[in-house]
């Protein structure tokens, strides 16, 4: 068991995380990694995608070196995600981003994203860059800045398929990319 | 208000008690709907707002979670399109506003506090709602909505109803005054009747009865009222024509007046007494009726009357005079009788013409003042003519009887000294001779007596009867002294009479009883007094032959006899003696009497009967 002062102080860092995106003065990498976060809620992995049991963690993915990952390992490390424990990996190449729920694809990678794309074909892994563009070279989430703000766009027919539904809520607030297909 | 229902018809009334009945039917139903109405109205508004609500609560979950105003302000701007929604406010989880509708600083929630709530407040509808996701608080949705549809919704109820009232009204009016003939038709019918009655007095009108019901119950109730009141009326008239009837063929005039004086009815005799048509007496005075000096008398006697009203004669002891049309007077006699009537006081004045009463009256007062005269005159005429004929019957009486005494004397004479020369029939004629003679005399002395009652001077005293009727017996008895005869006298009998007239009474009573009795066996004669209510009544009763009491008058007759000489013997005077002498002493005599049951003799001695 952690002793009083201990979980005194991580109440303090979680509150401080939690509140930081929105409130707090936070670098740019803290911003999107609580983005990120903040996207699991409003997207549905399917179930057979992973063959993934309950107690399996939510795995994100980060390609190429980027701050995020600390960010998003400092998120993991207290929150659950899809309900389940969360978290983060680093990885160096398409085939290997296969067995994660999200991948992160650094700037300095994103010129893999046609090979990331093919490799991870009909997986259920939601790909997530920032750069102008990138949406519609395969990535489901991109990033953009407008002015100070951080915004993003969504391919909703890369989403479609690779089998990942996302919520009217969220795609109300971000740029749709790529057409979807009369069903 | 309840004046003006009083006023209006029966008609009107049903009218406007269906009117009523039907508006207020129909305002208390036409309430409930607009409440209900309301309160639809108020559920579909709140619940419209709620939704609305709920979904850009639904739509503001990401806006909040990103924090992204701007998306937030485009969401609530899309309310624009929504009617009725007047402002929108998104507030985070911290309950600071993150968006609005439009630019306004003019939040006015925050009295409301940021509970979920639904409102009406003033004229809007307050909705707070939570916006929530996931199992998380992002923060609330305030919206604020217009109350304007139901307002519509009320005016708009409202005016279908006010026209639904109107035609409903139209039609209740136009049914009530179709139906209301049903009820009022036959009242107003009955009513008509009625009207008609009062006017025309005519109660041979009957109702008509339609229905069953109360109103049919009333018409016949009404006509059975109209039957009696027929039947009564007929009964009255009749009355009044008997009345009538009576009034003109009553002997006298009859003239009734009323209280002021005035003539109301007069009949035919009045008519004809005063020579006055009847028209020209109805309306007037009765003072016409009068000479001009009896009338102011009259009027303040009429007056007095008026005050005191009962059935009297009018100026009774006083000559009361009527006055003709011609101006002539006649005396009349008037009898006055009060008659109390619904009208006020009546008087009737029985009016008779006594001209002819006065006319007998004064005849018969001329009868009486000259009657005394004539009496005087007659009782003195038969009092001469009596005295001359007992005058008359004295003398012949005596002078008969020296002529009778010679022819008597001298037959005598000759029976004694010359009978031998006789054969019997002359010596039986001499005795017939003598016989009649005789009895000439005795005739002769009974009337000399009778002539002497009347000329005797009366002497009254006490006299014992008895012993005067056992004196009178004695003699009979001893004249006649074969005879067997029970003779009863009462003892005591004290008269007060003359005692020589008396015996004569008796004698010829007991001697009548004595003579026809003879051929009885067992003979009996009795003399008593008898007390007969105020006066003493003496009687000789016998049972000898009697006599049939259709001869009685003749009883006290001189000269008369009921049996002759062959049967009784007697003069025919004795009784008539008896009767005078009766008179004499103020008694009276009667006799009573039948054929061989004998006969009694009653007499009296004093008209006052005052004997002792």
């Amino acid at each position: 068991m952690a002793a009083p002062w201990r979980r005194l102080v991580l109440g303090f860092a979680l509150a401080a995380t939690l509140i930081a995106p929105v409130f707090g003065a936070r670098n740019a990498a803290e911003i999107e990694a609580a983005f990120i976060e903040k996207f699991t809620h409003y997207i549905e992995w399917p179930e057979e995608s992973r063959g993934a049991t309950p107690g399996d963690p939510f795995t994100m993915c980060v390609l190429g070196r980027d701050p995020i990952q600390d960010a998003l390992e400092s998120i993991a490390e207290f929150t659950m995600i899809k309900g389940r424990p969360a978290r983060v990996l680093r990885v160096f190449g398409a085939r290997e981003a296969q067995a994660c729920d999200l991948l992160y694809v650094a700037k300095t990678r994103t010129g893999d994203l046609p090979r990331i794309h093919t490799e991870l074909a009909h997986r259920s892994v939601l790909i997530v860059t920032h750069g102008p563009g990138l949406a519609e070279q395969g990535a489901m989430i991109n990033f953009y800045d407008v002015g100070d703000r951080l915004r993003f766009e969504i391919n909703v027919s890369e989403a479609r398929e690779s089998g990942l539904k996302i919520s009217a809520r969220l795609l109300r607030l971000a740029r749709i990319v790529g057409k979807e297909p009369a069903p | 208000m309840k004046m003006g229902f009083d006023k209006l018809s029966i008609r009107g009334k049903l009218i406007l008690i269906v009117l009523t009945v039907t508006f207020s039917a129909m305002a208390a139903g036409f309430g409930v709907v607009i409440v209900h109405e309301v309160i639809v109205s108020k559920k579909q508004i709140a619940e419209n707002a709620a939704l609305i609500a709920r979904t850009v609560a639904n739509y503001s979950v990401s806006d909040l979670e990103f924090n992204d105003a701007q998306a937030a302000e485009q969401t609530l701007a899309q309310l624009d399109g929504v009617p009725n929604i007047i402002d929108a406010f998104l507030f985070d989880d911290q309950h600071t506003l993150f968006a609005s509708k439009r630019d306004t600083s003019d939040i006015p929630l925050l009295d409301l506090g940021l509970s979920p709530h639904s409102e009406f407040k003033g004229d809007l509808l307050h909705v707070i709602e939570p916006v929530h996701y996931g199992g998380r608080d992002y923060g609330h949705l305030y919206l604020l909505s217009s109350t304007a549809p139901l307002k519509s919704s009320i005016r708009d109820t409202l005016l279908t109803t006010a026209a639904l009232a109107l035609l409903v009204g139209l039609l209740a009016w136009v049914l009530a005054a179709r139906l209301q003939g049903f009820i009022s038709g036959p009242i107003l019918r009955l009513a008509g009747i009625a009207e008609r009655i009062s006017q025309r007095a005519d109660y041979s009108e009957r109702a008509t009865s339609t229905s069953d019901d109360e109103i049919g119950s009333l018409c016949n109730a009404f006509n059975t009222m109209l039957s009696r009141i027929e039947a009564r009326d007929t009964s009255v008239r009749r009355a009044e024509a008997q009345f009538r009837g009576l009034l003109e063929t009553a002997p006298d005039g009859m003239v009734i007046v009323d209280e002021s004086g005035t003539i109301r009815l007069v009949n035919e005799q009045t008519e004809r007494l005063f020579g006055y048509k009847r028209d020209e007496l109805i309306g007037q005075g009765i003072e016409m009726l009068l000479p001009e000096p009896l009338r102011s008398a009259h009027q303040q006697q009429r007056e007095a009357y008026g005050k005191a009203p009962v059935v009297r004669q009018m100026g009774e002891n006083r000559a009361l005079q009527g006055l003709r049309k011609d101006g002539s007077t006649f005396p009349v006699e008037i009898s006055l009788a009060p008659l109390q009537t619904e009208a006020g006081l009546l008087i009737s004045a029985d009016v008779r013409d006594i001209t002819e009463r006065r006319h007998a009256e004064a005849e018969l007062e001329q009868y009486r003042d000259h009657l005394e005269e004539l009496v005087q005159a007659r009782t003195h005429e038969l009092e001469s003519a009596n005295k001359e004929l007992e005058a008359f019957s004295y003398s012949i009486s005596h002078d008969l009887r020296t002529p009778l005494r010679s022819i008597d004397g001298f037959s005598h004479f000759l029976l004694e000294d010359y009978g031998h020369a006789l054969d019997d029939t002359g010596r039986g004629y001499l005795e017939r001779v003598r016989q009649a003679a005789q009895r000439m005399a005795t005739l002769i002395d009974d009337l000399l007596q009778l002539s002497r009652v009347n000329r005797h001077n009366m002497a009254r005293t006490e006299v014992d009867l008895h012993g005067l009727a056992e004196d009178v017996v004695g003699e009979l008895v001893a004249a006649d002294a074969g005879r067997d005869v029970t003779i009863n006298i009462a003892a005591p009998l004290i008269a007060e009479c003359d005692a020589t007239l008396m015996r004569q009474v008796l004698a010829n009573l007991l001697g009548n009883a004595w003579k026809f009795t003879a051929r009885n066996a067992q003979a009996s004669i009795e003399f008593a007094r008898r007390r007969n209510g105020e006066e003493d009544v003496y009687y000789v009763r016998d049972n000898g032959v009697g006599f049939d009491m259709q001869y009685s008058d003749k009883l006290f007759g001189v000269f008369e006899r009921l049996h002759t000489d062959m049967e009784f013997s007697g003069t025919g005077v004795g009784l008539a003696t008896v009767q005078r002498i009766i008179q004499r002493h103020g008694g009276r005599i009667w006799a009573e009497a039948a054929l061989d049951e004998g006969a009694t003799f009653f007499f009296t001695l004093d008209a006052d009967g005052t004997t002792t």
